[in-house]
């Protein structure tokens, strides 16, 4: 309870959708034949702007998708792509789904939150990493697998594990960057 | 009528003829097989999503969902095969692994269907060995439903409650798969007008009225038939009362024509005034400054002894009698009974709305909309109304309508649930509506498109305007979209509000609309046409029953009386020495009259039948309490002329009494012989005495009630046109479209927008 309290508190605080995300929807809504049908990659546009999704923002979509509001928070609470809550500089998101599962992804996890001394979706006191899950990567054959930001690691240990939060800690750009 | 196409097939070896299109759970309901359901509700379109209705079929690899499988020619379904029961075994077991099996402490327990079910198709004991899911309990959605998250098994009826049938904001399912709860958007609690109608239809202990939270357990009470009085639908509704006694809610009936199912929280929730500590409980008789309890005895001494005395002093037009929207037809029907047969008066009248030019004999012949017809209505014409705020239920059906293909036109105000909807908005102001049906009428005259106006008289005023029109502003875009669909349409409902022809401006609305109507070969087709959306829950009862001066009982003629206002000193003068007032409540009406209320103070004799201390019965010298509708038996006619019975759910309070009792018992002491009691009687002499009752019994009424036998029979071949349609009609005013907000602006300003 009172971790939705807090997490309701950031969420909706004061957020608008700038001109160009906006306009960046507007013309997305055109390639489709009916608004709503535009909800995902629009929600895309809107977490690239805030780095997450705002409950104000959320609203704003509705109205220009001709949805009703509750529609976008059931897409935005359903995926787990979509943060509700800010994210760290590098957001680490480990999968959870059946390979990485059974390949110890719930110890790694555990392991990962206790290293970086926060809770799951809480991002460090230095605003540098969180740690969320994430559902199936498409890449069990190297599970347990994890991404930060939108880099791959495969076969994550845990030892592996606290080489890179250690490295997130100081880190400017992504380290595990491919171009 | 299209011809419907039958499938055979067999169920439990059951030879069943279901119709093309069914799922096997339709057909089986049909036939009397019962298949367990959760996640389908019949109001609304399959989901297949809990999986409980799973049967066998046979030929398919494995079980299928009973409520989405369409039938088909030959199918063979087993609903008690070891198949079927295992499947639902197994589902059973699976919904009941997070359940808290908290059924002692649960307001459904007793008449939940997963208590049911998991009693008929579960096992006593569950394999699962984790730890269940904990969540608070009632989460408090908003301001009238809790939620269980725990209890909760996923079904969704509360949320497409809010997609399917609201189609507004409403409850969501927030996260996914086994981390699912149900909730609202951030920072919203559940607020709709609706919102009662989820704890109904959540088929477990999940959602919860807040006011009936622990105050009953479903075995203790008493189920009454009724119908809800808080407005002129006329919902059909359960009166539960805790073994007879206490009145804890209400539950919808269903009756398909009327309700749908559903009720508003309007009336769900307005109960309390049944048992409130405010009623009145004793008779009052005025000595000097105040009202002092008496016996009835005193009471009705005290009234025959004055009454007589100002008859013989005055005459009989002296007397007067202004009766409520609220009372039942017998109870009105004795009324002016009473005052037309025992005192000798026809000053008679109820609070409604004016009729224009339309003459009383043709009042009922011209509203033939019912609320089932709005779904066979291609086009639907919302004329000055505003059912969201006024008649709540027949929003949902007009949004049922729309969702299966009508289209919808707003004349008026903006309307905030429907405007979205609207497929043409004329946002005039209300005073403004006439002069927007006359622009209609008067280009589809020009346009040649306009049936049966046969007059030239008519057709020359409607040319004369249409020019006139035209030479101003010219008609706005929105009065030829407007005109389009009127044109395109095949069977139109026009809904107008029975308060709106008493706007300045308004003052021939109902004839305009029937010409309208007449001009666009509507008039009189059963079940669309012209609806008034009338103001009380027997609003029509009241004209019907001829509680006017013009006409009595089924509009029959009589001598003219005094009306509403004239009784109340609308010319400048006392008329009345006597005034007998049935559950009304005119002293509250002066100030919108412009009357001082002179003619109150000065009345020598002001009798009042109410339930609560109301302005006029502070005035009165004589107050008499009271029984509610849960007190008695009866019936209603509702706004499209159903009528409908109701029951006495508990005794009247003490020290109160039903009206009919008290007229009858003045009648009696008037010298009248009484025969008939009881409201059966009662209802029997009005079908038998008034023709446009003719035929309705308490036997046939039923569980559903009846329409009125002109609105069932009525058929536009039938209804001749009559003369006064063809009148030419009075010049209007241009049409100013986009004035409705200006004018809403300036009422808003001019309230010193005080509360900002
Ligand atoms: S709250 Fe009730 S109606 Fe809503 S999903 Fe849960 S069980 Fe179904
Ligand atoms: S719509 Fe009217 S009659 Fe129906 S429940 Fe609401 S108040 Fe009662
Ligand atoms: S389960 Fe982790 S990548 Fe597929
Ligand atoms: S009732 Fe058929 S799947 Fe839920």
């Amino acid at each position: 309870m009172i971790e939705k309290m807090d997490k309701l508190e950031i969420r909706s605080q004061e957020y608008k959708l700038s001109e160009a995300t906006r306009q960046e929807i507007v013309e997305l809504v055109k390639k489709y034949p009916s608004s709503r049908s535009a909800i995902l990659p629009a929600l895309h546009i809107v977490q690239a702007q805030f780095g997450f999704v705002p409950v104000e923002p959320m609203a704003e979509l509705a109205e220009m998708l001709g949805i009703l509001k509750g529609d976008v928070e059931q897409v935005v609470t359903f995926y787990r792509m979509y943060n509700q809550n800010p994210v760290g500089k590098f957001h680490v998101k480990i999968c959870d789904s059946i390979s990485c599962y059974l390949r110890g992804s719930d110890e790694l996890i555990q392991h990962g939150l206790q290293r970086l001394g926060t809770r799951l979706n809480e991002v460090s006191g230095d605003g540098q990493v969180s740690i969320s899950k994430i559902e199936c990567l498409a890449a069990c054959g190297a599970a347990p697998c994890l991404q930060v930001n939108d880099e791959y690691m495969y076969n994550v240990q845990p030892e592996q594990l606290d080489e890179i939060l250690d490295t997130l800690k100081t880190a400017k750009e992504n380290p595990y960057y491919i171009p | 009528m299209a011809e419907v196409e039958y499938v055979n097939l067999s169920i439990n070896g059951q030879a069943i003829q279901g119709r093309k299109g069914q799922t096997i759970w339709q057909a089986a309901k049909d036939a009397g097989i019962f298949i367990p359901i959760y996640c389908y509700h019949p109001k609304m379109p399959p989901l297949g999503a809990c999986r409980i209705c799973l049967v066998e079929v046979e030929k398919t690899p494995k079980p299928q969902a009973a409520c989405t499988t369409a039938i088909a020619e030959g199918m063979v379904v087993r609903t008690e095969s070891i198949i079927a029961e295992k499947a639902r075994g197994g589902v059973m077991e699976f919904l009941l692994i997070n359940h808290p099996l908290d059924c002692p402490i649960c307001d459904k327990g007793g008449e939940c269907d997963l208590q049911n079910y998991a009693v008929d198709f579960g096992q006593s004991t569950g394999r699962f060995q984790e730890e269940k899911r904990h969540l608070g309990k009632a989460l408090e959605l908003g301001p009238t439903i809790a939620l269980d998250r725990e209890r909760c098994i996923m079904c969704q009826r509360c949320v497409r409650f809010g997609s399917e049938i609201v189609q507004d904001e409403g409850l969501i399912i927030l996260e996914r798969g086994a981390e699912s709860e149900i909730g609202t958007f951030p920072g919203k609690p559940y607020i709709s007008q609706f919102s009662g109608n989820v704890t109904e239809i959540c088929p477990v202990g999940a959602l919860t009225s807040r006011t009936y939270r622990f105050k009953a357990r479903p075995w203790e009470l008493k189920h009454t038939p009724s119908v809800c009085t808080h407005c002129s639908v006329g919902c059909n509704i359960e009166v539960d009362t805790r073994l007879g006694r206490e009145v804890v809610r209400f539950m919808s009936r269903t009756n398909d024509a009327v309700d749908d199912g559903w009720l508003c929280d309007k009336g769900r929730y307005g109960y309390g005034f049944i048992q409130s500590e405010q009623r009145l409980r004793t008779p009052l008789i005025r000595k000097g400054a105040s009202l002092v309890p008496a016996t009835w005895a005193e009471a009705f001494d005290f009234i025959i002894t004055r009454l007589n005395e100002i008859k013989g002093q005055y005459g009989s037009q002296a007397i007067g009698g202004i009766a409520g929207t609220h009372s039942t037809n017998e109870e009105l029907y004795l009324f002016q009974k009473l005052l037309r047969g025992l005192v000798g008066t026809n000053n008679i009248d109820h609070k409604h709305g004016s009729f224009g030019s339309v003459p009383g004999a043709a009042i009922p012949a011209i509203h033939t909309a019912t609320i089932e017809g709005l779904e066979t209505a291609k086009l639907i014409v919302l004329v000055g109304a505003n059912p969201s705020a006024r008649q709540p239920i027949v929003e949902l059906r007009i949004k049922k309508a729309l969702k299966a293909g009508a289209k919808l036109a707003i004349i008026g105000p903006s309307i905030k649930a429907l405007d979205r909807f609207a497929a043409v908005r004329l946002p005039v102001a209300l005073g403004q509506v006439e002069a927007a049906l006359h622009a209609s009428l008067a280009l589809l005259s020009k346009n040649g498109t306009a049936k049966g106006l046969q007059s030239e008289a008519l057709k020359n005023s409607l040319n004369e305007a249409y020019n006139s029109y035209d030479a101003g502003t010219g008609l706005s875009a929105e009065v030829q979209t407007l005109v389009g669909l009127l044109e395109g349409a095949e069977r139109v409902t026009f809904l107008y509000d029975e308060l709106t022809p008493d706007v300045k401006g308004n003052q021939d609305l109902v004839a305009t609309l029937a010409r309208l109507a007449l001009a666009t070969g509507q008039l009189g087709l059963p079940g669309v046409g012209i609806g008034r959306l009338v103001e009380d829950n027997n609003s029509w009862g009241a004209l019907d029953m001829g509680i006017t001066p013009a006409f009595g009982p089924g509009y029959s003629q009589t001598t003219a009386g005094l009306s509403y206002a004239e009784m109340l000193g609308a010319n400048g003068q006392t008329p009345l020495k006597a005034l007998l007032v049935l559950g009304a409540n005119p002293v509250s009406h002066l100030q919108e009259l412009g009357l001082s209320g002179d003619a109150i103070t000065n009345l020598e004799l002001l009798v009042v039948q109410e339930l609560f201390m109301s302005e006029t019965a502070e005035r009165a010298h004589v107050v008499l309490p009271s029984a509610s509708f849960a007190e008695k038996d009866g019936t209603f006619t509702n706004t499209e002329g159903r009528v409908q019975q109701i029951a006495a759910a508990i005794q009247p309070l003490q020290g109160t009494a039903p009206d009919a009792a008290i007229l009858l018992e003045l009648a009696g002491r008037l010298g009248a012989d009484v025969k008939t009691r009881n409201s059966q009687g009662l209802f029997e002499e009005i079908a038998r005495t008034t023709q446009l009752y003719k035929g309705l019994s308490f036997n046939n009424l039923g569980q559903e009630g009846m329409l009125r036998p002109l609105e069932r029979e009525a058929q536009a071949e039938n209804l001749q046109i009559p003369d006064w349609l063809q009148n030419a009609t009075r010049p209007q005013p241009e049409v100013l479209i986009g004035t409705a907000n200006a004018e809403l602006e300036q009422a808003l300003e001019a309230s010193g927008k005080a509360q900002s």
